[in-house]
């Protein structure tokens, strides 16, 4: 695969500008960082979790209502963290915990990027999904993969400002010169919404693997073949291919060969995926039900 | 009363909700309306958008397919997933809520392809929408459809939508923004 960039790489304000220019940025909130961190502990019991998690009321009632959604079946209506913890598992709740405390700023529309409200949550929920798909297939961390998607196409947001009022001039941009989106919010901005969103991830002292699935998600290659830059990556295809949350950000999209073989998936199936994913989405659509 | 009107997000960002007379078809979702009403496909990357109208007994239909041909492997209970399932299906539905099939005028768009090896070899399996567009059209004419119009191909997304108080059928993209392209009364 080539390198990301050649057009014109010139950067125009440094990431911490750009991030200084977007109005509300997106926090994780501490109690979800706290969760992360008590998930990855062997040792942590179903009360510190759901104490964590507790911490944060607009939290913890969406974690309620997510663990309460059609998606996960429980045979009775779930009333207490420590109950959600122990029916559906910690590794299970720490993916509700991100769902929650993601939703709100993953539903904001984003005009810049030609996103209505909740398509950029609906992307990133492709994302997660799909890269949970391709870990399963591929014998990886799929709770791992799941985490890293949902957070891929962060810096979308802080960019948005950035690019309002050009995204129709950006796409004819990218027409005419056979450019990817990623070359054409390099050639504009001087950076790309992966190095934005991994230079959120870092600050929100996100595992580094995960800082890096993000920053590669589209030139996977780059990350020293992680798997999770290459899950993240097809998932990111497969979501484009179906529309699945798609806005302005269509154009090429280089798929790198490598990921097919790190993943163990096989490009003469790629009808076989995409029915695989959409059932995915479909089914992940019950997960959100409900929250208004 | 122009139905259009009633559009509340498309080519918006408004993003309000739906009357009881506009829907918008997800994937692999087909849905057929007696009566007045808009329906919107939004965000077609290599699927394809089929739309049929009966204008004089008011039936229109759209089918939101995201893939040529059942697979050996699938196991989607969803007509809607597939081309030679979706079209026949959503035939079958106008009929069955009133239409008549050789009144019927019918449209597709989609079939976008924007995604390609990095080392730039070729790999039909890839080229989805280019396979998708095909299919339409074989199939479309497998069934004696009165075809008015298409808009396929390109590397980017489309927002896809119909009303019955034009008629028209309009495909929206960022970068050309909103045109007609075909009428299906």
């Amino acid at each position: 695969m080539q390198p990301a960039v050649s057009h014109g790489d010139r950067p125009r304000l440094p990431i911490q500008a750009i991030l200084r220019q977007t109005q509300d940025l997106p926090v994780l909130p501490g109690a979800i960082m706290r969760v992360i961190q008590l998930t990855g502990n062997s040792d942590a019991t179903s009360r510190a979790i759901a104490d964590a998690i507790g911490m944060d009321q607009a939290v913890t009632a969406k974690v309620l209502r997510l663990a309460n959604s059609s998606f996960y079946g429980l045979p009775r209506k779930v009333t207490s963290l420590q109950e959600a913890v122990i029916l559906l598992g910690f590794r299970t709740v720490r993916l509700i915990a991100m769902v929650a405390g993601t939703f709100t700023w993953m539903t904001r529309p984003l005009k810049g990027y030609d996103l209505p409200p909740r398509q950029l949550m609906r992307h990133s929920m492709g994302l997660a999904l799909g890269a949970q798909m391709i870990a399963r297939i591929g014998q990886f961390d799929p709770e791992e993969a799941f985490v890293a998607g949902l957070l891929a196409d962060i810096g979308k947001i802080a960019i948005d400002n950035c690019i309002d009022g050009k995204i129709s001039l950006m796409m004819q941009l990218g027409i005419k010169g056979g450019m990817t989106f990623e070359d054409v919010e390099r050639t504009v901005l001087g950076h790309t919404h992966s190095e934005i969103g991994a230079h959120m991830a870092e600050n929100w002292n996100l595992p580094q693997e995960i800082v890096e699935g993000i920053r590669w998600h589209h030139n996977p290659l780059g990350s020293g073949n992680s798997w999770l830059a290459h899950a993240i990556h097809l998932a990111d295809v497969l979501a484009m291919v179906t529309g699945y949350g798609l806005g302005g950000d269509g154009l090429q999209y280089q798929l790198c060969e490598e990921s097919l073989e790190i993943c163990r998936v096989s490009a003469e199936d790629f009808d076989g995926l995409v029915e695989q994913f959409v059932g995915a989405v479909l089914h992940g659509e019950a997960l959100l039900e409900g929250m208004g | 009363m122009d139905v259009r009107q009633w559009n509340l997000s498309f080519g918006s960002q408004s993003g309000g909700g739906l009357s009881s007379h506009q829907f918008s078809v997800g994937l692999a979702e087909i849905r057929v309306v007696n009566g007045p009403t808009l329906l919107e496909c939004q965000g077609i990357g290599s699927c394809i958008a089929v739309i049929a109208y009966d204008a004089h007994a008011c039936v229109s239909g759209v089918a939101h397919i995201i893939l040529p041909k059942r697979l050996p492997s699938s196991s989607s209970d969803r007509p809607g997933t597939f081309m030679d399932t979706a079209v026949e299906y959503l035939l079958n539905e106008l009929v069955k809520a009133g239409a008549v099939a050789e009144r019927l005028k019918w449209a597709y768009a989609g079939g976008s392809d924007f995604v390609h090896l990095a080392s730039g070899a070729s790999l039909p399996a890839l080229e989805l929408g280019r396979r998708n567009s095909e299919a339409a059209k074989s199939e479309l004419s497998r069934l004696g459809a009165e075809v008015v119009g298409n808009d396929t191909g390109g590397t980017t997304g489309r927002d896809v939508s119909f009303c019955t108080a034009d008629g028209d059928v309009k495909v929206r993209t960022v970068h050309e923004g909103e045109k007609t392209i075909c009428n299906l009364q």
